[in-house]
């Protein structure tokens, strides 16, 4: 080895590890491996579909599972993933590279969630029944009371698990979309109070107190139905 | 200072804290045996929600699905930008005669070549590309300033479409009222939209009520005030500014009166009924609002689709966006009568004469 050949070989690798690691191409592993952010630029940058085909893959039970626990159905939360991934197709080229892709599909499926319960008011069928006889009042706070008063079966406490769960699960619903969008990301999706925040683009202030509100209101609805349980 | 101590209690629990907060709280925790029982309350207090944390499973073949879709659209998309190309085509033709008249012509025979110094450029050289230049201005600022409008027109839009969302689930919390603006008092005006929504947690973001083409985008301090420091103003001129400012630059619907009573705004999902829109302003004909350069403005309706007008009373439309049946800014006569009045707009107050 001559006194020159060794550092131009050492910057052809160094340059080359460099290259590899900037945009990886299909060769050099397979994309199973890749993070987030790689796929959504290869198909950004030169519309791989395998790699679009591998983020969609990757998301599809924890964005289903999301969607499902946010519409409370089947079906729109079937509608509510594809169109997340179309809005994903159509606006690759605003994500801003060094942001993480799992918050901000987060945000555009819970965007298409929203577009969806306004679009098919199906979702809210049974809760608006329930709170044309409630009172109403500013920001829903008196929504559980109104539909512990709306219950026409046993409540909570006499109830079977079953029953349990369903009450619980009509809580969550009536709780005012700040707040449970925040118990959903956070209770139901293990998101990170941090994640949360970047998700639906608030304060992380913010996202502690709304769950901390959201556990509260449930727990009131939980006592109030004890209460009318023991009283009853 | 409890409700914070809780906050972390509650995000230990549900391991939603980043490493190093978890790491600090376990060690007060080890310390502080009333923290430990604080803990096991909040503990108890998540025991009914367990039964819910199920996990849905996809339907099956779900992301093939999704995959298929998005490149049939992708495709269908692709095709119809060729078709595009291939219309504007001839066009191209057209604008070739042009384009060779830029390009030097072949020397006359026994023409005096130009004065010339060392190959450089002659002053006919620099005349020719100052006019190719200032041609190319001409037709480029103007589709610059188009493009900007055009960007803003949108931003805007999406703008009016979030809070259209925020109005829609308001209205579906309060038996399908959007929020009332009170008869009298510091808080009769239009603008009482956005602190209401706001404090009730609608609102991501004081920008929202905000459009990006209205003199307000400038101001960076901007921000919904709440309604306890409405409350708290004692100064009657910046209560005014207040009143004038809180809506930001778009403009609420004033309700209407009827049977001689006053009535809050309802969500009748009217698809010709306007419910916000860029705020009309008293320095245009019509109030046409001054946020697009006067050239129109977006109004949400209440089907919650939002719409560019260039005019406040739309061919086809028997309304008028921003006066009432009796040409007033205030409330409208009927039921049917909608009036967007601007954030400091009373209901129930005479504010402007004619439609000018």
């Amino acid at each position: 080895m001559g006194p020159n050949t060794f550092p131009v070989e050492a910057v052809a690798k160094m340059n080359s590890t460099i290259k590899r690691k900037k945009t990886r191409t299909a060769s050099s592993a397979p994309l199973s491996e890749w993070t987030d952010e790689e796929l959504l630029l290869e198909y950004r940058e030169r519309e791989d579909r395998r790699a679009f085909e591998q983020l969609v893959n990757r998301y599809e039970g924890e964005l289903y599972n999301y969607l499902r626990h946010y519409l409370g159905d089947a079906e729109m939360a079937e509608d509510a993933f594809q169109t997340t991934f179309l809005q994903v197709h159509l606006k690759c080229d605003r994500f801003e590279p060094g942001r993480k892709v799992r918050p901000w599909l987060y945000t555009v499926a819970t965007n298409q969630a929203i577009d969806a319960q306004r679009r098919n008011r199906r979702h809210r069928m049974v809760s608006l029944d329930h709170r044309s006889r409630g009172k109403g009042s500013e920001e829903g706070a008196g929504s559980l009371v109104d539909l512990l008063e709306s219950q026409e079966s046993s409540p909570y406490h006499r109830a079977d698990a079953a029953e349990r769960e369903r009450f619980v699960r009509e809580a969550v619903d009536f709780l005012p979309d700040p707040l449970r969008e925040v118990l959903l990301l956070v209770y139901y999706q293990g998101m990170k109070y941090r994640e949360a925040a970047e998700v639906l683009a608030i304060p992380v202030g913010t996202v502690k107190s709304r769950l901390h509100a959201a556990i509260g209101r449930l727990n009131d609805a939980l006592r109030l139905s004890a209460d009318v349980s023991g009283h009853g | 200072m409890a409700d914070r101590v809780e906050h972390q209690l509650l995000g230990l629990l549900l391991e939603a804290l980043d490493d190093a907060e978890q790491k600090q709280l376990e060690e007060q925790l080890a310390a502080d045996p009333e923290l430990r029982r604080r803990l096991s309350r909040l503990q108890e207090a998540l025991c009914p929600l367990e039964a819910t944390r199920v996990r849905f499973e996809p339907p099956p073949g779900l992301a093939e699905r999704t995959g298929r879709l998005v490149f049939r659209v992708a495709c269908e998309r692709a095709e119809a930008s060729q078709r595009r190309e291939l219309e504007a085509a001839p066009s191209a033709a057209v604008l070739d005669p042009v384009l060779q008249a830029t390009r030097p012509a072949e020397p006359l025979a026994g023409a005096v070549a130009p004065p010339s110094s060392s190959g450089g450029w002659s002053w006919r050289d620099l005349a020719v590309a100052a006019a190719i230049f200032a041609a190319a201005a001409l037709l480029v600022i103007p589709a610059i300033e188009n493009s900007r409008f055009n960007a803003r027109l949108v931003a805007c839009q999406d703008n009016l479409r979030l809070l259209g969302q925020a109005l829609s689930q308001y209205s579906q919390r309060h038996q399908d009222y959007f929020p009332p603006i009170p008869q009298q008092g510091r808080l009769a005006t239009a603008g009482v939209f956005a602190p209401v929504l706001a404090s009730a947690g609608y609102l991501g973001s004081s920008r929202l009520v905000v459009c990006p083409a209205s003199p307000l985008a400038d101001d960076r301090q901007f921000r919904i005030p709440s309604l306890e420091e409405i409350a708290a103003v004692e100064d009657p001129a910046r209560l005014e500014r207040l009143r004038g400012l809180m809506g930001g630059s778009y403009g609420y619907c004033l309700g209407y009166v009827e049977d001689g009573r006053y009535r809050s705004p309802r969500n009748l999902r009217r698809a010709q009924f306007a419910l916000m829109s860029d705020a009309p302003s008293d320095q245009l004909p019509g109030y046409q609002s001054v946020n697009h350069g006067g050239r129109g403005q977006n109004v949400l309706l209440e089907d919650f689709h939002v719409q560019f007008f260039t005019t406040p009373q739309p061919n086809g439309l028997r309304d008028h966006f921003f006066l009432n049946d009796s040409g007033q800014v205030a409330a409208g006569r009927h039921r049917d009568d909608a009036v967007i009045g601007r954030s400091g707009a009373s209901p129930l107050r005479y504010v402007g004469t004619s439609g000018r």
